[in-house]
């Protein structure tokens, strides 16, 4: 799809991927399986220690604009469409537009702020907020555009 | 439970658990209506308020109360559920430990019991907090309310002085505006309604109603108390936005410059001056607004498909500045 190419109407999604996979919950079959799994696939996985700063790029390849939820740490917006931002904003939902949009961010791995007891390690989602996309064939939540966030 | 699937009961022991600074008591109602300007009517659910006498399954505001909390406190937020349903809460843009989260396959979702979340938010700012239990649907039918997080007291303002955030701008007056879209085609669901499989929509949001912090934004909410604002020449106005639907908006703000000052519980480096903002599903921007002259401003939020990035409607709501 060339960027500019009119949308045709009649197109509505029934799934949402990340990386070619969608999220398979616990207890769905090929849950954990990272050739099948977008909460464990290794090329959407955030896996880190605290300290562990990473470079996330994302890219819209599909006809939706989405809005791009990270759990535990807010992002640090550095990129929108192909040009630097004039400063850095720090967000939790950063949007990602239709018409092959793309933004760059750190996610900085730093101890979740809002725990108490304060933690360093855990298990969170990475998620579209626009939540049609959290879903399959009109149903099935969870079975989406979604990814895990590892705190090792 | 028996038509629900992927789903993860449980209300433990809250890990480490002291005596909270705050506590907050939520039950649930799903039996709300949400009445529009043109007549028609749907089914709404939320959380209800313990404390303030409402019911532990009936009887809710619409939004759910709200929550407000001072930086560096520790906050309980008790949630109660009975055994027919499933329910949870997520403090958007809170980030709190795993347990505390909300979201149910990487913990649980609260059924037959009470949970309590144990969080101590770091950052003033604006946030809004929902149920992440079969979310598209349980966040369409309006189980969500605002969480506002306020500075701690400088000891050098004079009493009653209110900021966005610690050293941040001081205000006089607040709105809160958490700006939705309706699709009454979803509002005739079960709670777990799609997640053994089968279409039931929910890919497919075609709203017909547009509101405002649970007002019809038609015409309701251009004089509704508590959306619209009423200030003082002088007065300074901060302007909490949330953008609570799934479709990008864009908020203007009628001629208005504003000045954005933090965005998801954040202060921006350099504050920015617009008079419009394009956002996205559970996006915040704070605005501070200081009229230089007496007069009323139209607020226009436009709901843009996520596809075809066409109007879809509008909801309007009025700044009034004597």
């Amino acid at each position: 799809m060339q960027n500019g190419t009119a949308i045709p109407t009649s197109f509505t999604p029934r799934y949402f991927t990340i990386n070619g996979l969608t999220s398979l919950p616990p207890g769905a079959p090929g849950h954990g399986d990272p050739t099948r799994d977008a909460l464990a696939d290794p090329r959407s996985q955030l896996s880190g220690y605290v300290g562990d700063r990473t470079l996330v790029r994302m890219l819209n390849a599909g006809m939706c604009s989405h809005a791009m939820h990270v759990h535990a740490n807010h992002m640090e917006w550095l990129t929108d469409r192909g040009s630097v931002r004039p400063s850095i904003w720090k967000k939790d939902t950063i949007q990602v537009r239709n018409k092959l949009g793309k933004i760059d961010a750190i996610f900085p791995f730093e101890a979740p702020p809002d725990a108490y007891p304060p933690v360093t390690k855990g298990y969170f989602p990475m998620h579209l907020h626009d939540e049609m996309s959290q879903t399959a064939g009109g149903g099935l939540y969870q079975f989406g555009s979604a990814t895990e966030i590892v705190f090792k | 439970m028996n038509n629900a699937c992927y789903v993860y009961p449980g209300a433990p022991a809250t890990p480490g658990r002291v005596t909270p600074d705050v506590r907050f008591r939520r039950g649930i109602y799903m039996d709300g209506s949400m009445r529009f300007d043109d007549g028609n009517s749907v089914t709404i659910w939320g959380f209800t308020d313990l404390a303030a006498g409402q019911g532990q399954m009936s009887g809710g505001s619409f939004p759910s109360p709200a929550m407000r909390v001072t930086e560096g406190q520790i906050v309980h937020t008790e949630l109660t559920v009975n055994a027919m349903w499933m329910h949870t809460i997520h403090h958007h843009g809170i980030e709190p430990s795993q347990e505390n989260d909300g979201v149910g396959h990487f913990s649980w979702g609260v059924t037959d019991g009470t949970y309590t979340y144990q969080w101590r938010p770091k950052h003033a700012g604006t946030y809004f907090y929902h149920c992440p239990t079969n979310t598209p649907l349980h966040a369409e039918m309006g189980i969500y309310g605002g969480l506002i997080v306020d500075p701690a007291p400088n000891p050098n303002d004079p009493v009653g002085t209110k900021r966005a955030f610690a050293n941040g701008p001081i205000y006089d007056v607040e709105a809160i505006w958490a700006a939705d879209e309706i699709d009454p085609a979803w509002h005739n669901l079960q709670w777990a309604a799609g997640t053994c499989g089968g279409d039931v929509g929910l890919n497919n949001l075609n709203p017909k109603y547009f509101i405002i912090t649970g007002v019809d934004g038609a015409n309701s909410a251009l004089t509704a108390p508590g959306v619209a604002v009423n200030m003082k020449l002088g007065q300074t106005l901060l302007a909490r936005y949330i953008c609570a639907g799934f479709h990008p908006q864009k908020i203007d703000f009628g001629g208005l410059t504003v000045s954005v000052v933090a965005s998801d519980g954040r202060p921006l480096p350099v504050a920015w001056q617009t008079q419009a903002i394009e956002a996205h599903s559970a996006e915040r921007y704070d605005c501070i607004i200081k009229p230089t002259t007496t007069g009323t401003w139209t607020v226009t939020v436009q709901f843009l498909h996520w596809r075809t990035g066409a109007v879809m409607g509008t909801a309007r709501t009025r700044i009034n500045v004597t």
